[in-house]
């Protein structure tokens, strides 16, 4: 896939994680690669970048076992943010399939109309 | 781990970057892969699971504003002679605007991380236009290193006829300026004025900041939702306006003819302000005067509250 593509979709991921609670790093990576097959090093420029942007603040936490753990908090103008971003996100996606839909919604729906056509 | 941070901290520097950036982006991959060891990850897995170093340093280059990053210094995009412009017409989403005194007598546009083509910027009929154009992109493409900035310098001592202002997010920072008109439009946007002169001067915003100084207009509105007002030193000579659902509003030494107040639950405070007549209105909120001068008399031809306090 087109990596700024990939990367766009990525920080919508962080953003709607950190949208619920405030997470560390690594939790933040462990929680969207069980969903996506991203490699880590794309979840860490972002986070920094989103912080940069005061999208996001960190702040250490102690943790029970191990030393402190940088926490990253989502701020108000990161949660419009994410807000944007997610419209954009429903808008194109929804586009998207309704281009893909009108060929048929099952791979049988989509093969079938291509044999009656090409036959 | 430790060849990976080695690594790291050599491409890092290499790159330019100062040395509380490194320690910073190295003590925050320790704790990560800390983390991913604990959970049983090899160490010979590491970079396969964190990437290349020479990579990463890279990506993160872009995002550094302390780097070399031409896009993060504001450059100028266009200029145009002091004559050819009476009014601005604005509409911009996410971009923060602010003008300042131009040392020219020309009109200078500066901006920092523009795309030009995704902006009308033109002069017709003595208005300068700068509009984000209407396009179906969306942020997930556009993926940038921040949002956009422009600088508009105003030649000194212009007058201008006209600023219309809209925007979303965007801030507004203006000073030492001189305008008949002045319609700003705002979501969450702050809007920051300082040292205006106008006749007519209109704000409105929904979750934004308005704060005003050191001004001299004749008419002055504000409609505001959830924000608050800030006004300090500023001389309003015919009618102050303010319509307020939730926002908190601040007048610190200020003047009026009229002053006519409206508020949901936003508290309301002035100190040194007297004007001639006062309409005052507010749901919950309350609204107080803590005036030094008790012979100068404000006459209050209305007030009315259902459980904020009033107090002159």
């Amino acid at each position: 896939m087109n990596s700024q593509f990939k990367r766009g979709i990525i920080e919508l991921c962080v953003l709607s994680e950190l949208a619920m609670e405030d997470m560390y790093g690594y939790m933040i990576i462990n929680n969207i690669s069980q969903h996506l097959d991203v490699n880590e090093n794309t979840i860490y420029p972002i986070l920094r970048r989103l912080t940069k942007e005061e999208y996001f603040t960190t702040y250490l936490q102690e943790s029970s076992n191990g030393p402190p753990r940088k926490y990253y908090k989502i701020t108000n103008k990161g949660f419009n943010y994410y807000l944007k971003l997610r419209d954009d996100w429903d808008e194109f996606i929804g586009g998207v399939y309704e281009i893909l839909n009108k060929g048929g919604k099952k791979h049988e729906d989509i093969l079938r109309k291509f044999k009656e056509r090409t036959n | 781990m430790k060849t990976f941070l080695e690594n790291l901290k050599k491409e890092l520097t290499k790159l330019g970057f100062n040395e509380e950036t490194i320690a910073e982006i190295l003590n925050d991959h320790k704790e990560m892969m800390q983390l991913a060891l604990d959970e049983g990850l090899e160490e010979s897995k590491i970079t396969e699971k964190f990437g290349d170093p020479e990579k990463i340093a890279k990506e993160l280059k872009d995002i550094e504003p302390d780097s070399k990053n031409k896009n993060n210094e504001y450059k100028l995009i266009k200029s145009f002679d002091q004559e050819t412009i009476n009014k601005f017409f604005i509409k911009l989403i996410s971009e923060d605007l602010k003008l300042e005194i131009s040392n020219s007598n020309q009109f200078e546009i500066y901006g920092k991380r523009v795309k030009l083509n995704k902006y009308n910027i033109e002069v017709e009929s003595e208005c300068l236009t700068i509009e984000k154009k209407n396009e179906k992109t969306f942020g997930l493409f556009s993926f940038s290193s921040g949002s956009a900035k422009f600088i508009i310098k105003v030649p000194h001592d212009k007058t201008l006829k006209e600023i219309d202002y809209k925007a979303t997010s965007g801030d507004f920072e203006f000073s030492n300026l001189t305008s008949e008109n002045l319609k700003i439009k705002n979501v969450s946007g702050d809007i920051e004025a300082k040292t205006i002169k106008a006749t007519n001067f209109y704000i409105k915003t929904v979750s934004g900041d308005v704060e005003l100084k050191q001004s001299e207009i004749k008419e002055l509105t504000i409609s505001i939702v959830s924000g608050d007002i800030d006004m300090d030193l500023v001389v309003i000579i015919e009618n102050l306006k303010i319509n307020s659902v939730s926002g908190d509003t601040n007048i610190n030494s200020c003047e009026s003819k009229e002053f006519i107040y409206n508020s949901v639950s936003g508290d309301f405070e002035a100190k040194e302000y007297y004007p001639k007549n006062a309409n005052l209105k507010s749901v919950t909120g309350d609204i107080e005067f803590k005036n030094k001068d008790k012979d100068k008399n404000i006459n209050v031809v209305s007030k009315k509250t259902l459980r904020g306090e009033i107090k002159i």
